[in-house]
């Protein structure tokens, strides 16, 4: 007790260099503890992260059967299985059974159509809940459905049309009594099951719609191959956390199923396999980052404590004069250090604590759970036992040295140069090892500790060249009137312990800049990956009668066009690139288009991809036009027919009359188009069944509607080209020629048996503008130069005129293409029928741009905004390492500064008589004051400057190695150049920290050398 | 606690400085009997401090023999020195403060010396409290040491210094820096030890009037011992080698390499100088 009180009673007498020593400690042990901890949260924030991302695909358990026999009724079967999911061990983790029975695909018909699609019919207990109605009800019985609003756009179906669902319940056809808006297919609801999944025919012409939702009773006795019951339980990821994965992995393993052909759907242990890579890489990247700082405070605990019993080497050697064992005076001289190593214990747990807490509100998923494991409490007995040891090599020295030398201060240095030699051998060792290791590749985690080692050999090799440099600039400042500058060089040639501080400071600042510079290389990259990946600020996937009725919405909605854009993105098939078709005049106000991307800017692939072509011919109510056929020969009839698209892009065609010599008026009403259609050509059609040759030179001399006359541009100009008889074969003749004339367009034909032979009008580009790939190539059309072909919005083949190449296209990526929408749907002969229906709003879109949107029939389904995408890219771990770094390289600027700080004043009391004697002899106390200054700011900076260019190093070397800061984000080629602002403020931030401290310890310790102090006897 | 006794033999200590060596003492010989009180004069460089570190056991000797309470320190272990001083010798540096921990209190400081006595001896020690009550420095027991003047330091060093109990104290100059009264304390502090607890003290000191207070003073030069004063009266030393220093003042006129002849003259010697 008595050496306790005595040891605290000494640590308040030296109070300033004891609250040193206990914030170095504390500093040591809070990172330690921090590195598990936040290893520790980041993984819950993964996991979380994951599973919300990820969704029920990979959370949800299932229990399933398919294939009923019928020797057991459905309603047995569909009680096994929801038994099998019922089971309690899953209860703490997951939601309530939801159960479904479903036919995967059916041929839907219709009394009057035949077979008109394909889907899914199921009934869900949970879907009437989840689905949001356009109009009627929800099933309730036997003979009912409900179909999507896209669906019933496409199939013309309406609220009581009855059509037979194909399987053998029940008896009859259904009939649609509800027609359902289209929702998120990944939503938990779904059980990873989206059905949403309309699509394009697959090669027998019969394209499939969105779910058919029917009632419970009607698929209990459904009799069908591929029939199937489900009873599923989602996962509720707020109480999942990472000691919970092996109960839950042994619970979807668990339990027996009634029926063995029932089949168990629990992708979660897959999922934590999967996820346990990442998680290893973020648990070791947090204890490579921090542990750096904990080997950077030891190393400052070495400093300070060696020069602390180097003052407290007579105490000691007072202890060994009363006869004090060597163990004992150790225990003497190590007391006060331990004891503050061990207050340090709870302080730095404490704070370790209250860091991962802030680092996780402030870094993490919210709500992730902070919990102190057992590999915390390790790390902070590991980083005290870390501190004695530190504590004892750097006492050792003093420690064991005779009673004499003690009270002299004076120690033998003769093995010295040995020990350092072998010190700097294995540094280096490790440095070139660890370049090695990055110039294979390296992994994400241990790569972090490049920069610290690098530093660390850099710092060595420094502190062995820096004596002799100042050795030979004393030689010129010998010759020098300046004292301050011989003096400053000479004290920096002679005090080999002085550089100590230069190492620390080269690996503090090494940290520092590295982290700070691959953080905001890292950040940029991470921005342009979210931009590229989402496209614009925020994304809206909405649903939209048609995909015309899109783009005539999002007009309505935003006429100025700097709100918002219309987009269509189709995935391309078999390897190919998505189509991206925007709105392109508003490319440049909406979309978050880098420069980078391609050669042209966004304004200038606004008009590239959209120029300017004909007008459009609307007409409405009717079509008229008159004719004079100056020339026809015709072994059949001829019929003239005109072709329309609706403002759905529905297309019309309507006969008008058989083609006669001579002047002739050919009319037609067209009552679907109240509103204005487009006339897209006109056809001289003959009949299907004939083989013969037609020709005949047609002069249209005026077209007309319900309203009057329309202008269509048949005098002059190119409004009017011949439609290609085939798209993909640029050997096939065109059967038409246009040429505009002052009484009106002369058009001549000549067909044979297959080629159909119209004139179209020419309001879009023949050859669609497009944006390709820097890398990919496109199909050419025969040996036009320029054009070639790819597959439109509605997967056909269309014409397309490369106009520049981009190496990234937003959402579509390396190998995405880029179109206009507004001619891209002209070009498309048929209506879209897979298309992901996007709204892209710009940063300055009003809030109220959704309702002006709803309002013009656009509904949200679900959206992105590159915010969150950001958000998420943020969270991945060895973005989470990187903040952590940054954290831990500035507290190990804060910990060279704290070195400094020390060293200024223990030397200060270890000078004082030297630098009296001196102003004793008449030096002025402005020149040591100045030689103090010169002498501390050579080797800050020194220290510091060797540190910065390290780090700068280090992370041109780390950043390309690592894909996760840049080239594994998913996005366009990251950039690795040096973003100078922040490392320029950083470096301005310790450059005047190391002038005032330079300032202020040079007065410190001259202001302390009086000449009076020599009258004291001197140890 | 009683008095031990010391035996130089033709003590010798060499070390070694800027690879020469050096010697420190040629052959000492002295014996200081238990309870007595020795002062070491000379000038500075004449080896009074070595042989007094020699006595403390924290240098080695080179050759001859040192006996301290009948234990030759040449022979001893590290260890057994470490016990010697726990136990036997108490040493009293240069300075008051150098033999104080700065920032505890006097009472604390003779704990701390009494440390290292092992636990069978201290029963017999006087409590901290005690020693410095019978010290007359009861008064100052509880004071923080800086505060303390330089007479009260230097007398708490002195406490401190037989805190242990040893049998024989060493001290370094205990007088010096000292004002007339403060010395006066000091060597009626030094007489008091050496009375009431029969303890043998050898000191430092440049001090003719504090070695006049003791019972015996050596004068060292150039590593030997020059002469040694009784109660005022300064005597050569026979060394055990036959050799007798000269005193200084014959020195300056008969300077080394004067050739003299001994004759026997009665009980005395009759030395003639002769020419060259």
């Amino acid at each position: 007790m008595y050496a306790v009180r005595l040891a605290l009673t000494a640590l308040w007498w030296r109070r300033s260099l004891s609250a040193m020593i206990l914030l170095v400690a504390a500093v040591a042990s809070s990172t330690a503890v921090v590195g598990p901890l936040y290893g520790r949260s980041a993984e819950e924030s993964l996991l979380r992260d994951q599973l919300t991302a990820k969704g029920p695909a990979v959370s949800s358990f299932a229990a399933g059967i398919t294939f009923n026999t019928g020797s057991v009724p459905t309603k047995t079967l569909l009680a096994n299985v929801t038994a099998r999911a019922q089971n309690p061990a899953l209860d703490p983790w997951y939601g309530p059974v939801q159960q479904s029975v479903s036919v995967p695909e059916t041929v839907l018909t219709r009394a009057t159509f035949g077979t008109f699609a394909r889907a899914r019919v199921q009934w869900r207990a949970s879907a009437c809940a989840a689905l949001v109605l356009e109009s009627g009800t929800c099933p309730t019985g036997a003979h009912q459905a409900m179909v999507s609003q896209l669906a019933a756009a496409a199939f013309k179906l309406q609220l009581g049309d009855r059509f037979d669902l194909g399987i053998s319940s029940p008896d009859g056809p259904v009939q649609v009594v509800g027609i359902y808006q289209r929702g998120d297919g990944s939503a938990p609801v779904w059980g990873g099951v989206n059905p949403f999944d309309a699509a394009p025919s697959r090669n027998d012409g019969v394209d499939r719609m969105d779910s058919v939702f029917v009632d419970q009773a009607t698929m209990m006795s459904a009799v069908d191959d591929t029939w199937r019951a489900d009873a599923f339980r989602l996962m509720i990821v707020d109480r999942v956390r990472l000691d919970d994965l092996d109960p839950i992995i042994a619970a979807t393993r668990a339990g027996g199923v009634t029926d063995p052909s029932a089949q168990i759907f629990a992708p979660f242990p897959g999922f934590v396999d999967d996820l346990a890579s990442d998680r290893s890489a973020v648990r070791l990247a947090a204890i490579v980052v921090t542990s750096q700082l904990v080997l950077l405070a030891w190393y400052v605990l070495f400093l300070i404590v060696a020069s602390s019993t180097e003052e407290r080497a007579a105490e000691v050697a007072l202890a060994k004069l009363r006869g004090m064992t060597a163990g004992a005076a150790t225990v003497f001289g190590l007391a006060e250090a331990v004891l503050l190593l061990t207050l340090a214990i709870p302080l730095g747990l404490l704070i370790g604590i209250g860091l991962d807490r802030l680092l996780v509100a402030r870094i993490l998923l919210p709500g992730t759970p902070v919990s102190v494991q057992w590999p915390a409490v390790a790390a902070l007995l590991l980083s005290f036992f870390g501190g004695v040891i530190a504590c004892v090599i750097a006492a050792r020295r003093t420690l064991a040295a005779p009673v004499l030398d003690q009270l002299r201060r004076a120690s033998s240095r003769r093995t010295a140069g040995l020990r350092a030699t072998a010190i700097d051998g294995i540094v280096l060792t490790l440095a070139a090892a660890g370049l090695y290791e990055l110039s294979r590749g390296g992994s994400d985690s241990l790569t972090l500790f490049t920069p610290g080692l690098l530093a660390f050999a850099v710092g060595l090799i420094g502190i062995r060249f820096l004596p002799l440099v100042a050795r030979l600039a004393e030689l010129r400042t010998r010759q020098s009137p300046r004292v301050s500058s011989y003096l400053a060089i000479r004290q920096i040639a002679r005090r080999p312990a002085g550089l100590r501080i230069v190492v620390l400071l080269t690996v503090a600042m090494a940290l520092a800049v590295f982290s700070v510079d691959c953080w905001y290389v890292a950040s940029g990259n991470r921005a342009l990956a979210a931009r590229a990946t989402i496209g614009s600020t925020e994304v809206l996937h909405v649903q939209a009668t048609s995909t015309a009725a899109l783009l005539n919405a999002v007009r309505a909605a935003d006429p100025k066009g700097s709100e918002a854009m219309a987009v269509v993105q189709v995935r391309g098939t078999d390897g190919s690139g998505d189509l991206l078709a925007v709105d392109a005049q508003r490319l440049a106000a909406v979309s978050a288009w880098d420069p980078s991307w391609s050669a042209a800017s966004a304004t200038e692939l606004g008009a590239l991809l959209h120029p300017v072509t004909a007008p459009s011919v609307l007409v409405r109510d009717r079509v008229t036009l008159v004719l004079n056929t100056t020339a026809l020969t015709a072994p059949v009839p001829i019929t003239v027919a005109a072709e329309l698209r609706d403002n759905g892009n529905r297309t019309l065609h309507v006969p008008l009359g058989l083609l006669v010599k001579g002047q002739s008026t050919l009319s037609a009403p067209i009552p679907e188009c109240t509103a204005d259609c487009r006339l897209v050509a006109i056809g001289f059609d003959r009949p299907l069944v004939t083989t013969e040759s037609t020709k005949g030179a047609v002069t249209v001399t005026a077209i007309s509607d319900g309203r009057g006359p329309v202008a269509a541009g048949l005098t002059a100009g190119a409004s009017w080209r011949p439609q290609r008889a085939s798209i993909t074969d640029a050997t096939a003749p065109v059967p038409t020629t246009v040429a505009p004339a002052a009484d009106g367009l002369h058009v001549t034909f000549a067909t044979d048996a297959s080629e159909p032979a119209r004139v179209e009008v020419a309001d879009f580009p023949e050859a669609v503008p497009l944006l390709s790939p820097a890398s990919g190539s496109l199909t050419q059309f025969g040996n036009t130069p320029g054009i070639a072909y790819a597959a439109g919005v509605d997967d056909s083949q269309i014409l397309v005129r490369p106009v520049s190449a981009a190496s990234w296209i937003p959402r579509a990526g390396r190998t995405g293409l880029l179109v206009d929408l507004e001619y891209a749907l002209r070009a498309a002969p048929r209506q879209p029928q897979r298309p992901d229906l996007q709204v892209w709003l710009s940063p300055t879109a009003s809030p109220q741009i959704e309702q002006r949107l709803q309002a013009t029939g656009v509904s949200v389904n679900t959206r992105e905004s590159t915010a969150s995408q950001l958000s998420l890219l943020d969270r991945d771990g060895t973005a989470l390492a990187l903040r952590l770094f940054i954290a831990a390289a500035l507290a190990a600027l804060v910990l060279a500064v704290i070195a400094v700080v020390t060293s200024v004043f223990v030397g200060a009391r270890r000078r004082e008589f030297e630098l009296a004697a001196m102003r004793s002899f008449g030096t002025p106390r402005r020149t040591l004051l100045r030689a103090g200054r010169s002498e501390l700011l050579v080797l800050l900076l020194v220290g510091t400057g060797l540190g910065g260019a390290t780090g700068l190093v280090a992370a041109r070397a780390v950043l390309p190695t690592v894909p996760s800061l840049g080239t594994g984000l998913g996005g366009p080629d990251p950039t690795f150049a040096v973003v100078w602002p922040p490392l320029l403020i950083l470096s301005a931030v310790v450059l005047v920290t190391i002038v005032v401290l330079a300032h202020l310890a040079a007065r410190l310790i001259v202001d302390a050398a009086a000449p009076e102090r020599l009258r004291e006897v001197q140890a | 606690m009683s008095g031990i006794s010391v035996q130089c033999d033709g003590l010798v200590h060499i070390y070694e400085s800027g690879g020469e060596d050096i010697v420190a003492l040629r052959g000492i010989d002295l014996d200081v009997a238990a309870g007595e009180t020795l002062a070491l004069v000379g000038p500075s460089g004449s080896g009074k401090s070595t042989l007094l570190n020699l006595f403390a056991g924290l240098l080695p000797p080179s050759a001859g023999r040192l006996t301290i309470g009948g234990e030759d320190l040449g022979r001893m272990t590290e260890r057994e020195l470490t016990r010697l001083r726990s136990t036997s010798v108490g040493t009293v540096l240069q300075g008051a403060a150098r033999n104080l921990l700065p920032y505890a209190t006097p009472l604390d400081n003779v704990r701390f010396a009494q440390r290292s006595v092992p636990r069978k001896r201290r029963s017999d020690l006087l409590s901290a409290a005690d020693l410095l009550r019978s010290l007359d420095l009861e008064s100052v027991a509880q004071q923080r040491v800086q505060r303390l003047s330089g007479g009260e330091q230097q007398r708490v060093a002195l406490a401190v210094g037989v805190a242990n109990g040893p049998g024989l104290l060493l001290a370094d100059e205990p007088t010096s820096q000292l004002d007339r009264d403060a010395r006066e304390q000091v060597l009626g502090l030094l007489t008091r030890i050496n009375e009431q607890f029969g303890m043998t003290i050898v000191l430092v000191t440049h001090d003719p009037d504090v070695s006049a207070t003791l019972h015996r003073s050596i004068a060292m030069r150039d590593g030997r011992i020059g002469s040694e004063g009784r109660r005022g009266v300064q005597y050569a030393v026979v060394a055990r080698d036959g050799s007798v220093p000269l005193p200084d003042h014959v020195l300056e006129q008969w300077p080394a390499g004067t050739r003299v002849s001994i004759e026997p003259d009665g009980d005395d010697l009759r030395i003639t100088r002769r020419p060259t």
